[in-house]
């Protein structure tokens, strides 16, 4: 349990560029066997599995922040860098700072070993 | 030459240095004659190089008691003595005889103590982070220092500032995921209400 608190829902410390890439790739098969499973299932409107399905999402979502927010302290930037996805063509620096680009040597969020 | 003093003189241990044929004297004194040592500053010369020497030889230990014969000498008194000492100009014996002359003759004994032994080899104000004391005030502060107390220097204490406060400290991106949620579903919101 303090695995998850630590690594997936917590914005504390930074995260290497693997690991962010496997929290995302992870989340995105997750989400998609849900979205298959529920066109597959022809689930109702404003039904029980509907309120479920965007209860996942969010937690997904909020992962997947956590996980932003981590690999930008990597990069020795804000979590309110984050905001940036909002841009619609900023959004793709977003993602070569989490995705792509190295850990900075020295980062002020990173925690002592 | 009879020379039966142990004569400490001039804050040689601080950075003013000894020549080498002084250095040379200053030995063979102490074998042939058995005086404890002999120290008599000099001005000129080359480094602390020999004063190390002598530490290395348990010469310096005492050097910083100013002891003669068993005797205290008031740091005050080094000072003088080596003021008048190092304006001779002669030989090594003449500096010695002006050097015993002037103890001999002049209230420099300020009290009896038994001779200092601090119990460890190197005393703290060696390596002090003040490095190489280079005037005579400072001699004189930290000899009075070391003759008076017979006691081991207590440790400095290191004063601690707060840390600086970091980024990490702060931890201020614990309300972006929620803020972001926040964003999108108000987003949703407002799209569904606009129908």
């Amino acid at each position: 349990m303090s695995l998850f608190s630590t690594k997936l829902f917590s914005t504390k410390g930074c995260i290497k560029r693997r690991e962010w890439w496997t929290i995302v790739l992870c989340l995105l098969m997750c989400c998609g066997s849900i979205n298959i499973i529920y066109d597959i299932s022809g689930i109702d409107k404003y039904s029980i599995m509907q309120l479920l399905f965007i209860i996942t999402c969010i937690i997904a979502l909020y992962i997947y922040i956590c996980a932003c927010v981590k690999r930008l302290h990597d990069r020795d930037k804000g979590g309110y860098w984050m905001f940036l996805s909002f841009v619609p063509i900023l959004r793709w620096w977003l993602l070569i700072e989490c995705g792509f680009l190295r850990s900075v040597e020295e980062s002020v969020y990173r925690e002592e070993e | 030459m009879n020379c039966d003093v142990a004569v400490s003189i001039g804050d040689s241990i601080f950075g003013v240095p000894f020549s080498e044929d002084f250095v040379k004297e200053v030995k063979k004194l102490n074998e042939e004659h058995s005086v404890p040592y002999l120290f008599v500053q000099r001005r000129n010369g080359n480094l602390m190089y020999y004063a190390w020497s002598f530490y290395d030889n348990k010469l310096l230990r005492n050097h910083i008691c100013a002891c003669f014969n068993g005797v205290m000498i008031n740091p005050d008194a080094i000072i003088g003595l080596s003021d008048a000492i190092y304006s001779i100009e002669g030989n090594i014996n003449s500096t010695l005889q002006q050097a015993e002359e002037l103890l001999r003759s002049s209230d420099l004994v300020c009290e009896e103590l038994p001779p200092i032994d601090y119990g460890y080899s190197k005393p703290d104000f060696f390596c002090d982070s003040l490095g190489i004391v280079k005037n005579i005030s400072s001699y004189v502060k930290y000899n009075s220092r070391i003759a008076i107390p017979l006691k081991k220097p207590k440790p400095r204490l290191v004063k601690e500032f707060p840390r600086k406060e970091t980024k990490k400290d702060k931890n201020s991106d614990r309300f972006v995921p929620l803020i972001y949620i926040g964003i999108i579903m108000l987003f949703f919101l407002v799209c569904a209400l606009l129908g």
